[in-house]
């Protein structure tokens, strides 16, 4: 029983555990699910944004290309003043034209024309090289200057109003100057502002250039807001880039940048916080698997003592029960024993009633007959009367004497007298007493065996042996002959009494020397059942033992044993 | 001459009734116990029976019980019991079983006579009534 209270136990903890591992796992499942949802947000936001970061590129270098023209068209509005100062002073164009573009629009080379194609001004990265050798690359840009030609002669030629007037006439074309991408821009410049068309030919060409490399990128990153762009040649596969085309069509290489991704700074910014929030997470989840499992065990716990208490009880109230029952058993077998002992008394008094009527009958009757007859009374007569009035007398005095006796026994108010005594004597004289009583039986003793003299209380072993020998004779009415046979063993002094009577049933052996018993085979034969309770009684105060054996119809033996040295100095201190 | 059966064990009770008995003029007989009356009375068939309820063999109740059941040509014969044992539940037993009477120890002779002559006075009248018949 206990050992599956046990087991039980640890199921519920196995179960406990269970609960917690799932627990653990849900909430790892959780977070998991959770941190690939970031992960795949994150990258769609990071391609968004990789897009818009390109469209910004694009946008910006498209408006560094444009502003080329834009600005060299702010500047030739100045017609007239370019112009007239060109006429008379040189240096000043050159401010003009090339150091404003170079300070103000950071064009990185200009070049100025005039009518007959005559380079009239240089600058090169904010130097006038008017009078230093043209370069090959700057050829490659001198070209737009034969484009603008091209577009002037055939305005003049078609003489349409329609066509395009001198400002809107401009070249434009990305390329490479000396292995550097770079916008090349070139205008018609007039000579004068009221000969717009009149001098058809005559037109002043100025060509501007401008890096994509240099300070364009720097713009073009301010525009975008990416700190990381940067011009190159060949674009590694890691990081984003747009091409830069040349008019021509190829490539001149790319705008590069390192690619800003907001999704992933994003997780980086919030996974100490989000690895945290895990750890706490499964803590939490931990912490109460282990409560629940403490719980668990608690709860087992009580319930073990519950139940081994409920057990406990079980059995005090089994052990109880069993008690009380015992103790009803107990009073039943009280109450069965007073019921019969009721009975036993109720039957002796009875019995009382019926032995003191007989010889009171005797007596009563004795005494009428003398009375009746007094005309032929003989001396002879009137002796035998009294002497039947007497014999009955003393039958009543001996049955008093044995009930007083039993009651005295029975509240132990018998002291015995021990003294020295010859048990043939005693023996001798009650023989004497129950034949004179009884003439129809005759008792046959040997009492040669017995010592001198034992040390015993005259008055109760008188009453033993009459006891006996009246019995004897009482319940063997028809067999008259009655022997005594003596014997002496081991400080012992035997005496046993037979006779050949109505004997009794081994059933009634047991129970023969109980106060008021009865056996069956004496029913008719007067007697009130005290005593052999006497006899016995007195014996066993004298240290001695009685025993019995009988034969139902065959006859009866007593043997009394009584100790030589008398009663043990305990039993006379007992009894008194 | 009336015979009376006189069935009791204690020796002296039997003398002393038989004396009285003798001396009113009774012939006599005597037996000491249920078992010996039973005999008596199946030899000399007496004309009443006295007789002791406590007995060794076999008691009043139970000799008026045997002629009850086995002896009913004795049943006529009147039956006194006479007994040391007072108390109502012997006596009801007693009349019942067919006793003419019951009376108890110690014995008043005057009355025992009494109820024997009453028993003849009736004994006599049965006979003239069955001569008569």
């Amino acid at each position: 029983m206990r050992r599956e209270k046990a087991v039980h136990m640890q199921q519920n903890i196995r179960i406990t555990s269970h609960v917690t591992i799932v627990l653990t796992l849900l909430t790892a499942l959780t977070v998991m699910l959770l941190a690939g949802f970031m992960w795949l947000a994150s990258a769609k936001v990071d391609d968004l944004a990789l897009i818009r970061q390109k469209g910004y590129v694009e946008q910006g270098l498209d408006e560094q290309v444009k502003a080329v023209q834009h600005e060299l068209e702010s500047v030739t509005v100045w017609n007239d003043a370019v112009l007239l100062v060109a006429k008379d002073d040189h240096p000043w164009i050159a401010d003009n034209i090339g150091t404003w573009m170079h300070k103000y629009f950071s064009h990185d080379r200009t070049y100025l024309f005039n009518e007959r194609d005559e380079l009239v001004f240089a600058m090169r990265d904010g130097e006038d090289i008017t009078a230093l050798t043209f370069l090959d690359d700057e050829r490659a840009a001198a070209a737009l200057r034969e484009d603008i030609r091209a577009m002037l002669h055939k305005r003049i030629a078609v003489g349409d109003s329609n066509s395009p007037v001198l400002a809107e006439i401009f070249a434009e074309k990305i390329l490479s100057i000396a292995g550097r991408p770079a916008v090349v821009s070139a205008r018609p410049v007039v000579p004068s502002s009221d000969q717009v068309s009149l001098d058809a030919g005559k037109e002043f060409i100025v060509v501007a250039v401008r890096f994509l490399d240099a300070s364009a990128v720097e713009k073009i990153a301010r525009y975008a807001r990416i700190e990381t762009l940067h011009f190159t040649a060949d674009a590694a596969e890691s990081t984003a880039a747009i091409p830069v085309i040349a008019t021509d069509g190829s490539t001149l290489g790319y705008m590069a940048w390192q690619p800003i991704r907001p999704g992933l700074m994003l997780i980086e910014q919030i996974a100490p916080v989000g690895f945290a929030g895990i750890i706490v997470a499964m803590g939490v989840v931990i912490f109460l698997g282990r409560g629940l499992r403490k719980t668990t065990l608690d709860l087992s716990e009580s319930r073990l003592a519950l139940m081994r208490h409920r057990d406990q009880l079980e059995e005090s109230v089994r052990l109880r029960t069993a008690e009380i029952e015992r103790q009803r058993e107990e009073l039943d077998r009280l109450l069965a024993q007073e019921r019969h002992v009721n009975a036993l008394q109720r039957q002796f008094v009875t019995m009382a009633s019926h032995e003191f009527r007989t010889p009171l009958a005797i007596i009563d009757a004795a005494a009428q007959r003398l009375s009746r007859t007094k005309t032929n009374q003989t001396p002879e007569y009137v002796e035998e009367k009294s002497a039947q009035i007497r014999a009955a007398v003393l039958r009543m005095v001996d049955l008093m004497e044995s009930i007083l006796s039993a009651g005295r026994l029975e509240t132990g108010k018998t002291t015995l007298k021990p003294e020295r005594l010859s048990l043939a004597e005693i023996i001798e004289s009650c023989c004497a007493r129950q034949m004179d009583v009884r003439k129809s039986h005759r008792i046959h003793r040997d009492l040669s065996h017995l010592p001198q003299t034992i040390l015993a209380d005259r008055t109760t072993i008188e009453q033993v042996f009459t006891n006996l020998l009246s019995n004897a004779v009482k319940y063997a009415p028809q067999a008259p002959d009655i022997h005594i046979r003596t014997s002496t063993k081991n400080g012992m002094s035997y005496v046993s009494i037979q006779d050949a009577g109505i004997g009794m049933d081994a059933e009634d052996l047991p129970k023969l020397f109980q106060p008021y018993y009865r056996a069956r085979s004496a029913t008719g034969i007067a007697g009130t059942g005290i005593g052999l309770n006497l006899v016995k009684q007195i014996v066993d105060l004298h240290g001695g033992s009685i025993s019995v054996e009988s034969v139902l119809g065959r006859g009866t033996t007593f043997t009394v044993a009584l100790p030589n040295k008398g009663p043990l100095a305990n039993l006379i201190k007992r009894a008194a | 001459m009336i015979t009376v059966l006189c069935i009791d064990d204690e020796a002296d009770i039997r003398q002393l009734i038989v004396e009285e008995l003798t001396d009113a003029g009774f012939a006599t007989l005597e037996a000491a116990n249920g078992q010996e009356g039973l005999e008596a009375i199946l030899s000399y068939w007496p004309d009443i029976v006295i007789c002791d309820i406590s007995m060794p063999v076999m008691d009043g109740h139970q000799l008026l019980a045997e002629i009850q059941m086995n002896h009913a040509e004795l049943f006529n014969i009147p039956f006194i019991l006479l007994s040391a044992l007072t108390d109502k539940d012997n006596v009801l037993t007693g009349l019942r079983a067919g006793a003419a009477d019951y009376l108890t120890k110690p014995i008043d002779f005057d009355l025992l006579l009494a109820k024997l002559a009453g028993c003849i006075a009736r004994l006599e009248n049965d006979r003239a009534v069955g001569r008569a018949l």
